[in-house]
């Protein structure tokens, strides 16, 4: 049975099998689990998909109930159509709340949240007029799939069920299908590595502010359903209580997992029903249970389901490969880097003009009026010792960092004002000194992820898997098989990045960044810490990405490297160029000698 | 008019002590283990049931009672941290952020099990004689809440500033994994961390309990405003804290007397809006101030 058909016979089963239970109050129960799955899963969408801790997320679950039922009550809509509009009021009021918000980093953005979700409770607690404040909103009209005294006659439990499967099933295919295209990529790529995220063009706070728009409509539906279903709703829907229910279903289902929300959601959503036996003691018990989530089973009931499977199936089950370290050694090379043609991107290369460029850190001056270009197809090494300014001046050129004065032109543009992201989106992009790939992912994955800039859709053409889309996703996956053949990564594709050797890692960052159809390339110490061998390797695919096409700028210490692949040769010592020429003008320059080659005494 | 707003300011600079207070003990936890501690609020609450008790079951007078109160919430503070907390250090970082919650939500709901949901009144032993400067009414009991409150403020700036431990933190908040590597004993440091930043709470409970009684809820707000102020000051200016913390005060007194009381408690988070859209990164940072 294919997948979408099992998913089928599981909300029918969500839809039917509670009927059979003459126990009103188990159907009660079902229900409101099932109308807590939409908090769940659009909590799930921004912490864990896109990995951003907002804490206190679930208060649009209480917006969406809110908003419903105000539309309902004062403005006399339907209730078909304030359910939909409570969608609209959460994630419009998440647009407000979130865009402040993601100016902050880490910790700050968590607490934020909490702090927003804080000002809605005080607002529905203190606007008496509009919300009717600490009492309350009673009363709210049912929700009805069928006019009362039609031919058929459902009970309001199995309507209300009947609803809130179909409209899961519909919440779950929009979140499967964008998880399964690089709009869903790219919510992995910021929650992994937001700064290589960045550099693969990817806007890290578009992508961060759709994942919280969506993620509170979600919510805001299921709050809506609620507010229908339960009748009342109160300031009590906006408080911590709900907070902590929605993320002790969220953990104990799996986080970042499609289905996780939703079973945590059914198992955990008989929760609160339990508790109220324990009434004087609820919270206590919640906070146990939140406790024993977080110590028995942090990966949560589906990450449990899925351990077990593999135990299960691992004797004559599907190996997986093993990582290239459990490998010999001369398995992992036997490929080496083949040579697979280069996939040259449509764009011409470009020219890289650098003008006047100075920065300061406070007192220090990093660069100071540093001037070259870089013709198109050119390989320029930047080199100097340690501390002269060469990542800072990639920073400046990859726009992480803004010069204090000069610019910089890339194809006679400017680019020394704008985003990491917008600069990745001109086709340029770089590697790092400290090894950056997405260590969670597999290596295929990482490179999938790389090749964000050609194959991001409309998010309309995403759901409906456009003609477009469809043939951008196969160029996509024939485009990752020719780069891990090219960098000889092909036998590791299914090897989490983390697991790979230093070298191996270094080559999947060029990997990455050729696979993104950037044309100037920027590496910074790509031969650090590669034996001689590994780094002969470098250097002819350093070669054969100047007859591709490209144009590179690398920063490297390794000066046999440098003399071999280079054309030109910028020198930077104490943040000022003192040497553009030739590498063998350079071997010759008194000042380079000075400052950075040194000369070869008797005894070395 | 303005004989209200006189003393709208005063009784909002003793809020706002209190305030100061909460924000110091989670900007010191925040800044040197990056966990926001949500429990704060009911080590703050523990400060005050534990003055109340010391001094209305064992009839130890108040004074000292402040003193006990502090160091049984330090201990509090560091058997949570070693019980709930630690354990989780390798964990992604929301765990340790909801261990913290559903330690807050269980410390509450023991309380209200164990002394009722009833606000206590810790005896006092001031005057409830007021002293009258001009228009503005005062206590003793208020002057010696701000006193203590400033004197807190105080030992806790030259704690950070002067003590070898103090400076460990300041090095753990500046670049933990240096500081690590200069041999700070990074288990011993959290401890401290931890008792420091509980016994703040438990001073800001235990002062302002013996003012406005002791309840199981009492920490809920205190939390968020700390909160409010650490994000709004920025990490690591115990005074950029601590005149923001008087600023907020006042600023919520005035609130409450001339426009609505319940909106009172949203200056915290719409000041600290306005201040995160002008300098995402607070006020002061570590980086850059002297602590």
């Amino acid at each position: 049975m294919p997948r979408g058909g099992i998913w089928l016979a599981w909300f029918v089963a969500l839809a039917v099998l509670p009927a059979t239970m003459p126990n009103a109050y188990v159907q009660y129960v079902v229900n409101l689990s099932l109308i807590l799955a939409f908090a769940t899963i659009g909590l799930n969408v921004i912490f864990g998909y896109a990995g951003q801790h907002a804490f206190g997320f679930p208060v649009f679950f209480g917006v969406g109930a809110y908003a419903s039922a105000l539309l309902a009550i004062d403005a006399g809509w339907p209730v078909a159509f304030s359910i939909p509009a409570a969608a609209l009021v959460a994630g419009a009021v998440s647009a407000i709340i979130g865009f402040p918000s993601f100016r902050l980093r880490g910790i700050y953005f968590g607490v934020a949240t909490i702090a927003f979700s804080y000002v809605i409770y005080i607002i529905a607690q203190n606007w008496v007029d509009f919300t009717r404040g600490p009492m309350g909103i009673p009363l709210i009209p049912e929700l009805r799939i069928l006019p009362a005294g039609g031919p058929i006659e459902i009970g309001r439990d199995a309507q209300v069920r009947i609803a809130a499967v179909a409209l899961l099933g519909v919440v779950l295919w929009i979140v499967s299908r964008l998880m399964d295209s690089a709009i869903g990529r790219a919510w992995i790529a910021i929650r992994e590595n937001e700064n290589l995220a960045a550099s693969l063009g990817i806007s890290p706070l578009r992508y961060q502010m759709a994942a919280f728009v969506l993620g509170a409509a979600i919510s805001g539906l299921g709050g809506g359903l609620y507010a229908h279903y339960v009748g009342f709703v109160s300031p009590v829907e906006l408080g911590f209580h709900y907070v902590v229910v929605v993320f002790i279903m969220l953990i104990a289902g799996g986080v970042g997992t499609l289905a996780g929300p939703l079973v945590g959601a059914v198992v955990f959503g008989v929760l609160p029903e339990i508790l109220r036996v324990a009434e004087m003691a609820r919270s206590l018990l919640l906070g146990v249970i939140l406790l024993l989530c977080i110590a028995v089973v942090p990966e949560g009931l589906t990450g449990l389901w899925s351990r077990l499977k593999t135990l299960r199936a691992a004797p004559g089950g599907k190996a997986r490969p093993a990582p290239a370290w459990t490998r010999a050694e001369s398995e992992t090379r036997q490929s080496g880097m083949p040579e697979a043609p280069l996939v040259p991107p449509s764009t011409p290369p470009g020219a890289l003009e650098v003008h006047r460029v100075s920065k300061r850190f406070q007192g220090l001056n990093a660069l100071s009026d540093v001037s070259f270009k870089v013709a198109a197809g050119e390989v320029v090494g930047l080199i100097g010792p340690n501390g002269a300014g060469k990542t800072t001046l990639f920073n400046i050129i990859t726009g992480f960092l803004k010069p204090t004065s000069g610019t910089v032109h890339y194809r006679a543009e400017q680019i020394s004002a704008r985003a990491p992201h917008d600069i990745a989106g001109l086709g340029i992009t770089r590697t790092y000194q400290i090894t950056s790939v997405f260590p969670d992912l597999t290596v295929a994955e990482n490179i999938r992820t790389a090749t964000h800039l050609r194959a991001c859709r409309s998010p309309l053409a995403t759901l409906i898997r456009t003609p477009r889309f469809v043939e951008s996703e196969a160029s996509v996956r024939s485009a990752v098989d020719a780069y891990l053949d090219m960098v000889g990564l092909s036998p590791n594709a299914e090897v989490r990045a983390s697991a790979l050797s230093y070298g191996d890692q270094r080559r999947l960052e060029v990997a990455i960044a050729l696979a993104t159809g950037a044309r100037l390339l920027l590496l910074d110490e790509p031969a650090a810490g590669l034996n001689a061998e590994e780094t002969d390797e470098l250097c002819e695919l350093i070669r054969r990405m100047r007859h591709g096409g490209f144009t590179v700028i690398v920063i490297e210490h390794d000066m046999r490297m440098v003399m071999s692949v280079c054309d030109r040769i910028v020198v930077l010592n104490h943040g000022q160029m003192i040497f553009d020429g030739t590498p063998e003008e350079a071997a010759a320059d008194q000042a380079v000698i000075d400052a950075y080659l040194g000369t070869v005494t008797d005894d070395a | 008019m303005l004989e209200l707003a006189a003393q709208q300011v005063v009784n909002g600079l003793l809020v706002g002590a209190i305030y100061a207070l909460m924000a110091l003990g989670l900007m010191v936890i925040l800044g040197i283990l990056r966990i926001i501690n949500m429990a704060q609020g009911e080590l703050y609450m523990l400060g005050g049931y534990f003055c109340y008790l010391t001094v209305a079951k064992l009839g130890v007078s108040y004074f000292p009672a402040l003193v006990v109160a502090m160091v049984l919430t330090a201990v509090a503070g560091i058997f949570m941290d070693r019980l709930a907390i630690r354990p989780l250090m390798r964990r992604p970082f929301y765990m340790v952020f909801l261990s913290t919650l559903a330690i807050s939500m269980i410390l509450r709901n023991a309380a209200e099990l164990i002394w009722g949901p009833d606000p206590q009144t810790i005896p006092s032993p001031f005057s409830p004689l007021p002293i009258v400067i001009g228009p503005i009414y005062l206590t003793t009991q208020k002057l010696f809440i701000f006193g203590a409150a400033l004197l807190a403020v105080a030992a806790f700036a030259a704690f950070l500033r002067w003590t070898r431990a103090g400076m460990a933190i300041r090095a753990l908040a500046r670049d933990h994994d240096t500081a690590l590597l200069m041999g700070i004993d990074a288990n011993r440091i959290r401890a401290i961390t931890f008792g420091v930043g509980a016994a703040l709470a438990g001073a800001a409970g235990a002062l302002i309990g013996a003012m406005f009684d002791v309840y199981p809820t009492m920490g809920e707000l205190p939390l968020l405003k700390g909160f409010a102020l650490v994000v709004m000051a920025g990490m690591g200016s115990v005074a950029g804290v601590f005149v923001a913390g008087l600023t907020l005060g006042v600023a919520e007194g005035l609130t409450a007397a001339f426009l609505s009381t319940g909106y009172a408690d949203l200056v915290a988070f719409v000041v600290m809006l306005c201040v995160l859209m002008v300098k995402p990164e607070g006020l002061t940072t570590w980086g850059r101030s002297r602590a």
